[in-house]
């Protein structure tokens, strides 16, 4: 009995041996892939290093150029200004804060000054900033007043230090209201500066009696017309 | 298509390395370089700017003083002191406080008869004093009027001595040394503006 799978019409094809591929093979070493990885890296690192730098350099030159013109805009001129206008304040207001009331040193001398004594006279030197030095030549009638009076000045807030010198006592001359031997002193006192500042009242502010010396000044504001000093009577 | 020969792979490698050390590292080098230099600029733009604003804001107070205070404060601390106008307003405060007016002397600023601030240069940093004397006669009611009047001034007028003598009649004479001050440029200029 014939095989039944040889009637089909489909040719048959016999068993074929594997045919050999004869196509070339391709050897790739570590050394080849290495250096060509290396020369690529390499020119594109360039590449990159290059357009980097060009990119910085614009950044650098950018900031010259806003640097500059901060710097520019700068005014010496605004800042002298400033400078001599905070000089000026600071000058004044370190004056303004040494002034002194000469009427408060006298009510302090007469707070301070006992009624059997004369003051002769009386001398005032002021000491850079710090203090007043006050020369009084006192009469009195007896060494007890002296003592007396040396207390008062000791007690009195107002002066820092006293010194009493040159005491003599001598016989009244004729004339003399004083019975007994009169007594005269010098008495030094040491009043602080900070001990009898000028503290401007209202009035006294709206009172102050001249006005001048504006029309003298440089590069002012724009200053009023010469005029007369003007006293205002009313707080005066 | 790319060589395979091994001189070829050598000679890559070799203008690799040749590339890297001739043109990457130095421009490593010099980016670094740049960075800093770029961030310096940037601190010291800010410091600039920085000091433009605080002088701006400055311009700006200085601007707000009402022009008042600043004709005050001119009033107070000028730049140049009159002499004739100090002595004048000597005269009137000496009439107003009833005192019966002697003389009034202009004895020179510091600068001009005071050697020992010369001698002293660090002291000379304050204003410039102005020398004045007054004399006057009157009672003890008008002198002190009369230190009153001069102490409610618009400039300063500080007593730096003052003799107070008895005088036939019951009056006292009164001698004194009244100072007022000018303005004394320190003259800043731009190296000495320390910030």
């Amino acid at each position: 009995m014939p095989d039944p799978s040889n009637n089909s019409f489909i040719p048959k094809r016999g068993p074929v041996a594997r045919s050999k591929s004869n196509a070339p093979t391709r050897r790739v070493y570590v050394f080849t892939l290495i250096s060509y990885v290396l020369l690529f890296a390499t020119l594109l690192a360039t590449a990159g290093m290059y357009l980097y730098l060009r990119q910085l350099d614009k950044q650098f030159d950018k900031e010259i150029i806003a640097f500059n013109n901060e710097i520019n805009s700068f005014s010496e001129e605004k800042m002298q200004e400033v400078l001599v206008f905070d000089d000026r304040l600071q000058q004044a207001g370190t004056r303004l804060n040494h002034s002194i009331s000469v009427t408060a040193i006298f009510k302090a001398i007469e707070a301070a000054t006992i009624d059997t004594v004369l003051v002769e006279s009386l001398s005032l030197e002021r000491e850079a900033d710090e203090k007043y030095v006050l020369t009084a030549a006192i009469k009195t009638d007896n060494f007890d007043s002296t003592i007396f009076q040396r207390g008062e000045y000791l007690r009195a807030q107002t002066i820092e230090q006293v010194v009493i010198e040159d005491v003599l006592a001598s016989a009244a001359a004729e004339g003399e209201v004083s019975e007994g031997p009169i007594v005269t002193f010098s008495a030094v006192l040491d009043i602080p500066v900070s001990a009898v500042p000028y503290i401007p009242t209202q009035d006294s502010a709206n009172a102050a009696p001249i006005q001048n010396q504006v029309q003298t000044i440089e590069n002012s504001v724009p200053s009023e017309p010469v005029t007369p000093a003007v006293v205002n009577e009313e707080t005066i | 298509m790319i060589p395979n020969g091994l001189f070829t792979q050598i000679g890559a490698m070799l203008i690799s390395v040749g590339i890297i050390f001739t043109y990457i590292e130095p421009s490593f080098a010099e980016v670094k370089l740049l960075q800093d230099d770029i961030a310096r600029y940037q601190k010291e733009r800010e410091g600039v700017l920085a000091v433009n604003s605080l002088l701006s804001s400055l311009v700006t107070k200085m601007e707000n003083v009402s022009p008042t205070d600043r004709q005050r404060l001119l009033a107070y601390m000028p730049n140049e002191v009159d002499e004739l106008y100090v002595s004048r307003d000597l005269q009137i405060i000496a009439q107003e406080a009833g005192v019966l007016y002697r003389d009034v002397k202009y004895l020179g600023s510091e600068k001009e008869n005071d050697s020992r601030r010369a001698a002293n240069k660090t002291a000379a940093v304050g204003p410039e004093p102005h020398i004045f004397t007054l004399s006057a006669e009157g009672t003890y009611e008008q002198i002190k009027s009369l230190f009153d009047l001069i102490a409610r001034n618009k400039y300063p007028l500080e007593v730096h001595r003052l003799e107070i003598k008895q005088t036939e009649g019951g009056f006292l004479s009164v001698d004194t040394d009244l100072v007022t001050y000018s303005y004394r440029n320190n003259g800043f200029t731009s190296e000495e503006i320390v910030f």
